[in-house]
């Protein structure tokens, strides 16, 4: 009962929030540009074809009128048209999404599995070489251009070494598409050549996008391991002579993971802002590239439905991941 | 001192800090039979904490240091004795603590239940090994159940059986305090150490805390070392008094006879800046000193009226007089 | 003031890494102040010369020629002009507009203030990249316009900040005090909450000027900086790619100079931070 309460009160703000995106998105698309019409068409349109844009989109209703069917549209799932390929923008977007999610959850799932034990090792040896060590490491995983050390990657991976593809999802056409993860697919329909593929050519953008994830996430687990140890109530299972291991792996992990999981939302935007160029340098055919390539073409009407359609994802990653927090922290439900 | 179930001797404990090494325990000597409430009191800083967590062993390890001293419990030093071993047989077991504040000593994401069945569970048990307490079979659990059960009765919790699913913060401060009492009695100990148990809580509770404690203490015949800065909660329910002044053991006597018959200048100074009936409040003039620089000898022979040469150079020897009231003084007060 | 300064300097002095962090960012500032005299061969900013092109590293070019022949070493320098400008201008500019946007929402409790907070809520539930790109994308390729983008989307960082700052600052007895005693709001706000908010503002800008500069580089990597032949960091990156794994050095220089300057004021800042931000120091227990 109470979950229903907590998601309600979460809904009333991300509602608005959703809103207040396609308003910026409308205002950056028609408002900002000199003449959003020539901006629709592209570099390439003649008179001809922008007046008839013109008229066809509205555009030379009054503002407020215009941002009504703005919102109505999106919220029907019309982006527009992609100047580009000709197709609704919301389809090309629908198709690519597999593609981003398949490679950002195994950076998250990646970054978590690594990031929290070494982030609580991290902090129970505190200023030992290990603790040292993974500093340097973490402060330097922030430091890094993403894209610059997916260029890295590669040449030393696949370039020198050669024991990863360079780019791309898939070689070859890739297992039945069911869930539009090669992966679940792959297993699926025990396609094992797929299987293989998909999973190394995973390799690469995973560590690359999860890199700076991880650092983020040792970081937040040791400083919240950290501050457990010195609780008060560490404390007092330590007088009361519970077990170390006790006290360690139960009651003070659950007290940091709950911390960590709020930084969830943070590491999704970490993610997601390191997907685009992270997809751009592997040739990874997801949102990203899909930002990438219409950007080079001018395409701005892509533009903005990436921009929407990214935003939203990451305002309901943050939903959940606040929804969580909710129901796993018993001190929320005061 | 004879048979004493607990006997601190000549403890001494430092603590490194950014501006330096503090020694925050000055040779320090306490003890207690069996059955008795002994009173630690003294103002904040005096050391009264660092004491109670030296017994128990959990002093942070990366700045306090034990740099002399013996802790002999049971006969046993404990100072000699690996960290392990303490945990496992004494802390929680022979010895249990009450802490000072019992909002943040819950962990907060557990269910009180949660907290008190696994202090059952790993302390309580008969047995030697801890994978029997990981195997307690049903029965066992049951049994284990009926007892917290009956001791959070015995605490005057109402619902115990509500309480163990409740979250810390969902109870209130003098029923946070009950079952820190209740879960310092479960594994039944010897002697339970006290840090300044009422402080956190209003003082309409105060009381009411006190005496349970004294109570109960009483009836399982169990020590308690309670430490406070209150003088009347001392008065309520301490056997005897001992006093703390920067570090060090100035006075220890029994409950009467500190009260009436105070013999350390410290100790009177303490005693008349209680409010009076006559009106007026007396301080003592002076402050605490740092500990990173202490005074020499008698560290309160800065404020003292009757410091003489020898209370600077060296800190007055214990002295066991046959009326059982010890001060380390050069110039304690005589009665007749 | 001075004397918090001068205690400030002497504690950060003594922290090796925060030492290591601020000579990376004198030596970024040195290098942008000076890339004229320093660069061996400073018209290659804009000239080219095709017949030298992807050379390696040798003494003439310490670290080659790019796909035009032109000396990478030299435009790398004038790259870290490129950076420090954008990544100063753009927190500037947003610290000067969401700072009192802050102050101001912090201080007043009408629909105003909650307005203001629900549009940087709103600009704060989007990575900040993902707006860049669309804004950069809608002006133009330009530095000007990176600048753009980056601040219009670090404002509501700076009011959220200082807004949260503001309401706790106003519940302290000393502001109490001196709005009884009849200050305007302007004077409580400049005077008293400002001083006492500016170091953790201070200690933010150092902080963030790391992740502007990241971002600012996708940007240029992206294709949305300065356009050629601008010797923008990000775009030397992007155009390095095609020549790979033959031509390393054109990847590696820019690269590197990325990561040395980022991770200057992140160790900067961090050190920063723990010196001034007392809430974060953990005290010896004692």
């Amino acid at each position: 009962m109470r979950v229903l309460v907590l998601i309600l009160n979460r809904l009333l703000w991300f509602i608005p929030t959703l809103i207040g995106l396609m308003i910026i998105t409308f205002t950056i698309s028609h408002v900002i540009p000199a003449d959003p019409v020539a901006f629709f068409a592209g570099d390439n349109a003649t008179p001809e074809q922008i007046e008839a844009l013109r008229v066809r989109y509205g555009l030379d209703k009054p503002l407020h009128i215009q941002l009504v069917n703005y919102l109505i549209g999106v919220t029907q799932g019309d982006l527009g048209v992609s100047i580009y390929t000709q197709r609704p923008i919301s389809e090309d977007l629908l198709a690519r999404l597999p593609a981003t999610m398949e490679l950002t959850f195994m950076a998250v799932f990646f970054s978590t599995i690594v990031g929290v034990p070494l982030g609580v090792f991290a902090a129970i040896y505190r200023n030992s070489f290990l603790d040292h060590f993974l500093r340097v490491l973490t402060v330097s995983g922030l430091a890094i251009a993403s894209f610059w050390l997916a260029i890295l990657f590669q040449l030393l991976f696949a370039m020198e070494l050669q024991i990863t593809p360079l780019q791309g999802r898939i070689d070859g056409w890739g297992p039945e598409s069911i869930t539009g993860f090669f992966i679940l697919d792959s297993l699926i329909v025990a396609d094992w050549d797929s299987l293989q593929s998909a999973l190394s050519h995973l390799v690469l953008p995973t560590l690359t996008l999860a890199f700076p994830a991880m650092a983020t996430i040792v970081r937040f687990t040791r400083a919240g391991v950290l501050d457990a140890i010195n609780s008060n109530y560490v404390l007092y299972e330590q007088a009361m002579g519970l077990p170390s291991n006790l006290i360690i792996w139960k009651y003070v992990l659950r007290n940091a993971l709950i911390g960590t999981v709020t930084q969830i939302g943070l590491i999704f935007g970490i993610l997601i802002a390191g997907a685009v160029v992270v997809e751009a340098v592997f040739d990874w055919p997801g949102l990203g590239l899909y930002a990438v390539e219409a950007i080079l073409n001018s395409d701005y009407n892509a533009i903005m439905g990436f921009t929407l359609v990214t935003g939203a994802f990451f305002i309901i990653v943050n939903l959940v991941v606040d929804i969580l927090h909710g129901v796993i922290d018993p001190r929320t439900q005061a | 001192m004879g048979d004493s179930l607990l006997s601190v001797e000549n403890l001494h404990v430092s603590f490194s800090t950014e501006n330096g090494v503090a020694e925050v325990l000055d040779g320090v000597n306490l003890s207690i039979q069996t059955g008795e409430i002994v009173g630690l009191v003294g103002e904040s800083g005096c050391g009264k904490t660092t004491l109670a967590r030296s017994i128990l062993g959990v002093l942070p390890k990366n700045s306090a240091k034990i740099s002399d001293g013996s802790i002999i419990f049971d006969n046993q030093n404990l100072l000699d004795m690996k960290d392990q071993d303490i945990a496992r047989d004494i802390r929680g077991r022979l010895i249990t603590f009450i802490p000072q504040d019992p909002f943040s000593s819950f962990n907060p994401v557990f269910t009180i239940g949660d907290q008190i069945m696994d202090l059952m569970k790993w302390k309580y048990s008969k047995h030697e090994s801890p994978w029997f307490a990981l195997r307690a079979r049903k029965k066992e659990r049951e049994n284990n159940f009926q007892r917290v059960l009956e001791l959070l009765q015995t605490v005057q919790l109402p619902d115990p059986e509500g309480i163990l699913r409740k979250y810390p913060h969902e109870v209130s401060g003098g029923q946070r305090q009950r079952i820190m009492i209740a879960m310092a009695l479960l594994p039944e100990p010897r002697l339970i150490i006290a840090d300044e148990p009422t402080t956190a809580l209003d003082v309409t509770i105060q009381a009411q805390i006190l005496k349970l404690l004294k109570r109960l203490a009483r009836e399982r015949n169990v020590s308690v070392i309670f430490t406070t800065h209150d003088l009347g909660a001392a008065y309520e329910i301490c056997d005897r008094v001992t006093v703390m002044y920067a570090g060090q053991e100035a006075e220890s006597a029994s409950v009467d006879k500190f009260f009436e018959k105070p013999r350390h200048p410290y100790t009177k100074s303490l005693l008349g800046s209680l409010p009076s009936k006559s009106g007026g409040l007396k301080g003592i003039p002076g402050q605490i000193p740092a500990l990173i620089n202490p005074p020499s000898g008698c560290r309160f022979h800065p404020r003292c009226s009757l410091a003489s040469e020898d209370c600077i150079t060296r800190r007055p020897q214990v002295n066991w007089p046959s009326d059982d009231h010890m001060v380390r003084c050069y110039h304690p007060k005589i009665y007749d | 003031m001075f004397e918090s300064a001068k205690f400030i300097i002497s504690k950060l002095a003594k922290d090796r890494t925060s030492l290591v962090g601020a000579c990376l960012i004198a030596g970024l500032l040195l290098i942008a102040l000076f890339a004229p005299l320093l660069a061996p061969y400073p018209q290659d900013v804009s000239e080219f010369h095709p017949p030298e092109r992807l050379l390696g590293p040798s003494m003439l070019h310490f670290f080659g020629t790019d796909r035009m022949g032109s000396d990478i070493f030299s435009r790398m320098l004038f790259g870290a002009r490129i950076t420090i400008a954008i990544a100063v201008i753009a927190i500037g500019v947003s610290v000067l507009i969401g700072v009192p946007i802050g102050l101001i929402a912090g201080y007043n409790k009408n629909w105003i203030s909650d307005g203001l907070m629900r549009v940087s809520d709103i600009f704060l539930a989007v990575p900040q990249i993902i707006l860049a790109i669309a804004i950069a994308q809608t002006l133009g390729p330009s530095i000007e316009n990176v600048i753009l983008a980056l601040s219009a989307t670090y404002w509501p960082f700076w009011a959220r900040l200082v807004y949260a700052e503001t309401r706790s600052a106003l519940t302290e007895t000393y502001v109490e005090a001196s709005i009884a005693l009849g200050a305007s709001p302007f004077r409580v706000m400049v005077f008293h909450v400002l001083p006492n908010i500016s170091s953790s503002i201070i200690v933010r800008t150092t902080i963030g000027m790391g992740g502007t500069i990241l971002t600012a580089a996708a940007l240029g990597f992206l294709g949305l900086g300065p356009p050629a032949p601008s010797p923008e960091w990000g775009r030397t990156i992007a155009e390095s790619r095609e020549f790979l794994p033959e031509a390393w050095w054109y990847a590696t220089a820019p690269g590197v100079a990325i990561f040395l300057v980022v991770m200057g004021f992140n160790l900067f800042g961090d050190g920063l931070r723990d010196i001034l931000d007392p809430r974060t120091r953990r005290s010896h227990d004692g």
